[in-house]
């Protein structure tokens, strides 16, 4: 066989093994794009829509309508990512649903309530997952009489009336937006039944085989815009990215002067610049300042208000405990020694539950507690149950950091005072409050210490003897918290591409191949 | 006679009463309209029992028979009752029997059973037999996507810009080449097709309601 037969019948494994190759590759290796997506008149004008909606303080809600499985995931859970981030930076109501799927329910809740938790948007204030209702027209058509009427109860069974977000929205009138991301033609059903029937503006998210039947309805305006697979998701990312979560470095120069860069931009700022800064990326100020104001102490972190962006790699915020109050945290390669107040604070600028945090510390507290109760008190670990040391633990947790009491001499003071026998557990307990009680009593004569003021010291000198004995131990304990990939259709897009490039090769290698071949044969 | 004529007058009358009701802004059609959209919801409902009784003897019949492919069957039969059981009783509000620890919370067993088959199984399987459709189409675009003709040529030219637009978004004026592309030859051939659909999707219509059409009864004899 000749060459250019042999390259018109390539073997379809050996195609299917570079398709591969060249998708896994960029995917892997996290390629980044050689310049920002440039986002197409239908994607923008779905982010302008959203943008209008809510301009003279009528509340507007977005309804959400997932209708896609599993199968179409890769392409549109990023679409609807960056429209519920969207929402969630507007502060626009948002209502969740499906109707063509049911699996589309799953689907669009888990990325609600992660998304939720990262915006602390509340359950019931700021959106509402309605779950999944059957007959498409019929539930189209419904909603724009009486939403409830529909949909009685949300997804929890919590009675729609009794949600306060659901107060002010009866049916279309109150929509700004229906967005309904579908791997079929779901759309149509909007279009035809919410928008012709009740005038409420749509917008679909489709994959990229669908996107050709959409046209008509944009050209008619029925539709106000399209996010056309994963290359839609990538736009409308880049735009709801460049408004509201672009990269912010912000540096302390000196009193009243600082140096702010946002994205690439960079320009000399003062307080009420900051304030502006703060308040147009909903930033905590008191945060931000705070750091700011701990230069010296925070100088590292300060590269890291890059993470406000939650750029497309998975990051990892490593949480270890160095004995006393400090913890240490450490962020790619960063380390920060911090308290667990200025730890709480981190946590919650870089959108880290705090719940997650005080659950690893619960973990190591516990864990310690079990450790000194059972050394120190001289009792075998074992007789110290888990519901006495839960109990203590939630002591502590929640009365920790309460009273500021840092008295680091007087602590070790108490700890080597504390060599108890105790005939038993409960006797343990009582020496060692009592003692405790006893050198609180001396340390502050003036001071009349009421039982709970009492007991709220002691929770809190207890947690620091607990790290005294701590100090110079190295733990063991590493607790690494994920974040999410932000920039999935983004990220994705060289896959993307590379899976059309080995096609456009491999139909331009048959077809030379054919036309060589043919001429030959006359 | 009963069996088929009583179907055929409920679809003439209430055909022609919805017809009527569209244009008819009082309130009492509005509550027809709002009676009959409840109704509707309630008997696409039962769809399901008839989709689920459908599936379980279609399986049924081709394990008792030993038809070709019939080992598959009861896995299928399998992981309808297992989802069923687990999601019946995991997703009971309130519900938290035999509780396990999952992602920091107490569950009930079958609520993590449920949300592992569905996350673990049938998310990848479900994404997996989507992809292979790349290998597919980058295969069969190989072996016979061929400008032999004016037609194929055309067909062709615009598949290759449409993909090079998307690659290449950046480098003007392909992304606008190929938006072009869509938003005019596209959107003026699908916007025939849907018109042509639509007048066919009419024209069936009143034949269903008229009693010319009578398929939906279970044939035409």
């Amino acid at each position: 066989m000749k060459f250019w037969e042999r390259l018109g019948s390539i073997d379809r494994r050996i195609i299917y093994l570079v398709l591969a190759v060249l998708v896994i590759v960029p995917l892997i290796a996290t390629v980044k794009l050689p310049s920002k997506v440039r986002a197409m008149p239908r994607t923008k004008d779905i982010f302008d829509h959203v943008e209008a909606i809510d301009p003279n303080g009528q509340r507007k809600a977005m309804i959400l309508s997932v209708d896609f499985d599993p199968q179409v995931e890769p392409e549109l859970k990023p679409q609807m990512e960056a429209m519920v981030r969207h929402a969630f930076a507007r502060d626009i109501p948002l209502i969740v649903l499906a109707m063509a799927s049911i699996q589309g329910t799953d689907i669009g809740n888990e990325i609600v309530l992660r998304l939720a938790r990262e915006h602390n948007k509340v359950y019931g204030k700021d959106y509402v997952l309605l779950g999944w209702k059957p007959g498409l027209v019929a539930v189209v058509l419904g909603l724009g009489n009486f939403i409830e009427q529909v949909f009685p109860t949300d997804y929890f069974g919590n009675r729609l009336s009794e949600l306060p977000m659901m107060q002010d929205i009866t049916n279309y009138n109150d929509v700004g937006l229906v967005g309904n991301f579908t791997g079929s033609s779901s759309y149509g059903y909007w279009v035809i039944y919410g928008y012709n029937e009740f005038g409420v503006p749509v917008a679909a998210g489709v994959t990229s085989v669908s996107v050709a039947d959409l046209y008509p309805y944009l050209g008619s305006k029925q539709l106000i815009g399209m996010l056309a697979g994963m290359k839609g998701a990538a736009e409308y990312e880049r735009l709801v990215k460049d408004r509201y979560y672009p990269n912010i470095d912000i540096e302390l120069l000196g009193p009243n002067a600082f140096k702010v860069t946002v994205d690439e931009q960079t320009y000399d700022a003062d307080d009420d610049d900051v304030t502006n800064l703060a308040h147009r990326f909903k930033l905590n100020e008191a945060n931000l300042r705070q750091i700011l104001e701990k230069e010296n102490r925070f100088e590292k972190a300060l590269p890291l208000l890059e993470f406000l962006d939650a750029t497309p790699y998975t990051r990892q915020l490593i949480v270890e405990d160095i004995g006393k109050r400090f913890l240490e945290v450490k962020i790619e390669k960063q380390e920060l020694p911090v308290d667990r107040a200025e730890m709480l604070m981190l946590a919650d600028f870089y959108s880290v539950s705090a719940s997650i945090i005080d659950t690893i510390l619960r973990v190591e507290v516990q864990g310690l507690l079990k450790e000194v109760l059972g050394a120190k008190l001289q009792i075998q670990t074992a007789d110290v149950t888990d519901l006495v040391i839960e109990e203590k633990v939630s002591e502590i947790m929640d009365k920790e950091f309460s009273i500021i009491f840092h008295q680091t001499p007087l602590l070790d003071t108490i700890a080597d005072t504390l060599i108890l026998e105790p005939s038993s557990e409960e006797k343990a307990r009582q020496n060692l409050e009592q003692a405790l009680k006893e050198v609180i009593r001396v340390s502050y004569p003036e001071a009349e210490i009421s039982d709970s003021l009492a007991r709220e010291v002691l929770s809190t000198e207890l947690n620091d003897i607990l790290k005294v004995k701590s100090k110079g131990r190295k733990r063991e304990t590493e607790v690494s918290v994920e974040r999410d990939i932000f920039l999935r259709g983004t990220q994705a897009l060289p896959a993307l591409s590379a899976a059309l490039i080995v096609i456009i090769v491999f139909v331009i290698i048959g077809n030379v191949s054919f036309f060589v071949t043919r001429r030959r044969k006359k | 006679m009963l069996k088929r004529r009583i179907p055929l007058m409920l679809t003439l009358v209430l055909g022609i009463a919805m017809m009527i009701q569209f244009f008819i802004p009082h309130r009492y059609s509005q509550v027809i309209y709002d009676t009959s959209i409840e109704w509707y919801r309630i008997a696409y409902s039962f769809a399901f029992i008839l989709g689920l009784s459908s599936f379980i003897t279609h399986h049924w019949r081709k394990i008792r028979h030993k038809k070709e492919g019939w080992h598959y069957s009861p896995v299928a039969l399998g992981a309808m009752i297992v989802m069923t059981v687990v999601g019946l009783i995991g997703l009971t509000p309130g519900m938290n029997w035999l509780p396990v620890n999952w992602q920091g919370q107490q569950v009930s067993v079958f609520t993590y059973l449920f949300r592992n088959f569905y996350n673990n199984m049938m998310v990848p399987l479900g994404a997996t037999m989507f992809s292979v459709l790349a290998f597919y189409i980058a295969s069969a675009a190989y072996r016979s996507f061929r400008a032999k003709s004016l037609i194929s040529i055309l067909l062709l030219s615009a598949a290759f810009v449409v993909m090079l637009s998307i690659i290449f978004y950046n480098v003007l004026p392909l992304g606008d080449i190929g938006e072009w592309v869509l938003s005019v030859p596209n959107m003026a051939a699908k916007r025939g097709i849907f018109l042509g659909a639509s007048l066919a999707g009419i024209a069936t219509s009143l034949k269903i309601i008229l009693g010319i059409e009578r398929g939906y009864l279970g044939g035409t004899k």
